[in-house]
């Protein structure tokens, strides 16, 4: 007698066919593999810090005689005002960063799955309240939002930054789970498990989240590199992530204070905020493509390519 | 036409009430007070003078009348910094940065029009990738990191461009009519061109997207089947589809263009709100800071809602639904 799969097995087979993973991996242009790669080794070698650096965390080299020192064999990326080497603070600030901006991020997803899933299944005078509300959040410019916050609740631990960038960042998110979600609720599928009793709970979250979870990925990973941004930001105006703790915007900040000749000091956190946020944005470039076909260039080009997409 | 502003308008202060009772209640649930730091030296019974003088020991429900009222008023509270209504003091600094952003955002709705047709006409050739790539790049880079190496080029490596403010300290009052003029482009020169670099590779993108997606419409093979050549189909025929979506996003841009302006002006030293605002966090002038909250909120809705009607002008359709 054939086993039937079990409830688990089928569940785990509908989740990994909304994670875009594979599929994505085989269609890939070489540049959204080369961002790939730089990405995961970022996060690697930020998590791996304290096996690579080649000095202590703050350690200070020699005060008197390392001091604002260009880059040589020693110091790759030379040492600051306090004699502490850059490369290992680029390391641990990579891990300030990285972090932050993955963790607000996931409290965005969180959020803004909650949200717009709530909203699609509720529907009515709910979703309409739901959906004004939103479009009040969206109406906030965010970065002077989080100013305000950040003066007025100084000093912010880092626990509180992150919750504040994931807590102004999940509007988008929402936005794109309801759309999803309101397109998937008139799905068959969908229909039997209503005709089957299921709850609205359960098709909420059995059946239409795996479903919304591609859009989620895909303005996550956007979301992560403007988030990188938008910290090392509000670091450069002094009201971010301060002192002992320092993240590349930290960095960047003491470095274009300092004196106009350690060029090295703001140059390589600089470069590395830069090297991230490109290579997220090539990795969401590439997920809205897979997400969203039409917006594939090749498809719409020329006559012949023309001739395909109207066809279709 | 006339009921569409109605409730576009009725949106609109909808929002604004919202924003402003956000910007209250951070402002009041927030830990301490505007006189609870500053000189250690001041008294706690002086302290508790100003808090009384200024109406911080109310009770909270009715300070959040007196502020939504002082918003409706257009006051938008006191600033105990510049000892006058918030409005007065941060009204010197608005128009500076409408300015900077209404140049930039005309500008780079240029560039981004013209650098949309051009990589789509010439889509696939080695110089469309190049500028496609050159765009990514730009888009990706920091705002503040692209304000400053500007700066370090053309104000320190070359020294050909002032390094910031809006007119020369000194020298201004006594140049020729001319001269002035002179000396407020020159200061504007940098803001403008990092911004419209910024604006311009983030607008080219969707300019790009929206041409691509009405170029497999019938009256563009009817255009090309007529024997037009490309640039006739795609600069007119196409452009004209493709400019509807670009009208949105000139409305959605605002908050993004509100928040880059705080740190080029930063940088720049520009003396408009986003330097007002980073000058009120060290001088701890709180109810300025909270009000550019608001400020930006009427901004972004003002900016959706100009949008929104230029939409309708401009696409008869969207009147009729």
């Amino acid at each position: 007698m054939p086993t039937s799969p079990t409830r688990w097995q089928i569940r785990a087979s509908v989740f990994a066919e909304s994670v875009p993973g594979v599929a994505m991996f085989r269609r890939s242009s070489r540049s959204t593999r080369v961002a790939f790669a730089i990405l995961i080794g970022f996060y690697v070698v930020a998590f791996l810090a304290p096996l690579i650096a080649p000095y202590g965390v703050g350690e200070q080299v020699n005060i008197v005689t390392m001091k604002n020192r260009p880059p040589s064999a020693a110091h790759w990326f030379g040492t600051d005002n306090y004699s502490r080497d850059i490369l290992t603070r680029v390391l641990y600030g990579g891990r300030v960063s990285l972090s932050i901006a993955t963790l607000a991020m996931l409290v965005a997803a969180f959020v803004g799955t909650f949200y717009g899933l709530v909203a699609a299944v509720a529907g009515g005078w709910i979703d309409t309240l739901m959906m004004r509300v939103l479009d009040a959040f969206l109406a906030i410019p965010r970065v002077l939002l989080l100013i305000a916050i950040l003066a007025l609740w100084n000093p912010v631990p880092l626990w509180g930054l992150v919750m504040l960038l994931g807590l102004t960042g999940w509007f988008e998110v929402s936005r794109l789970v309801r759309a999803e979600a309101l397109s998937v609720r008139e799905r068959e599928f969908v229909t039997a498990a209503r005709s089957l009793g299921a709850s609205r709970r359960r098709i909420m979250f059995w059946h239409l989240l795996p479903n919304v979870l591609v859009p989620v990925i895909v303005s996550v990973t956007t979301g992560i590199g403007n988030v990188i941004v938008l910290e090392a930001a509000l670091s450069f105006i002094g009201i971010g992530v301060r002192e002992p703790q320092s993240s590349w915007g930290t960095m960047f900040y003491e470095g274009s204070n300092a004196y106009a000749g350690t060029w090295w000091w703001a140059l390589f956190p600089g470069l590395a905020i830069v090297i991230t946020v490109m290579c997220f944005n090539i990795l969401g470039d590439a997920l809205r493509a897979l997400l969203d076909p039409r917006h594939l260039p090749r498809a719409a080009l020329g006559t012949r390519g023309a001739a395909v997409a109207s066809a279709e | 036409m006339r009921r569409f502003v109605a409730v576009r308008l009725g949106h609109a202060i909808v929002v604004l009430f919202i924003v402003a009772t956000i910007a209250f209640f951070l402002t009041h649930l927030a830990p301490g007070d505007p006189f609870a730091l500053g000189n250690p030296s001041i008294s706690p019974a002086i302290r508790d003078v100003w808090r009384k003088q200024f109406g911080y020991d109310r009770p909270l429900a009715e300070q959040y009348v007196r502020y939504i009222g002082s918003v409706a008023q257009g006051k938008l509270g006191y600033s105990h910094y510049a000892h006058a209504p918030v409005a007065e003091a941060l009204g010197r600094y608005v128009p500076r940065t409408l300015l900077l952003m209404g140049v930039s955002l005309a500008l780079s709705f240029l560039v981004a029009v013209k650098l949309g047709v051009y990589e789509v006409r010439h889509a696939r050739t080695r110089r469309a990738r190049a500028t496609n790539a050159a765009s990514l790049l730009v888009y990706s880079l920091p705002d503040f990191w692209l304000a400053l190496m500007m700066l370090l080029i053309f104000a320190d490596w070359l020294p050909v461009l002032p390094a910031g403010g809006m007119i020369d300290p000194v020298m201004h009052d006594y140049m020729s009519l001319a001269g002035r003029a002179w000396d407020r482009l020159k200061h504007m020169i940098l803001p403008v061109t990092t911004l419209v670099l910024l604006l311009s590779a983030f607008l080219v993108r969707f300019q790009r997207a929206a041409l691509l997606e009405v170029l497999p419409s019938d009256y563009v093979r009817s255009a090309r089947a007529k024997g037009l050549d490309e640039r006739t189909v795609v600069g007119r025929h196409a452009l004209r589809n493709a400019l509807l979506p670009m009208i949105t996003l000139a409305g959605l841009i605002f908050p993004a263009l509100l928040g880059g302006a705080v740190f080029v002006e930063k940088v720049f030293s520009w003396p408009g709100m986003g330097l007002a605002v980073v000058n009120a966090i060290n001088t701890r002038d709180y109810p300025l800071v909270v009000a550019t909250v608001v400020v930006g909120g009427a901004m972004v809705v003002l900016g959706n809602f100009l949008a929104d009607v230029a939409y309708a002008l401009a696409d008869p359709r969207i009147r009729v639904r």
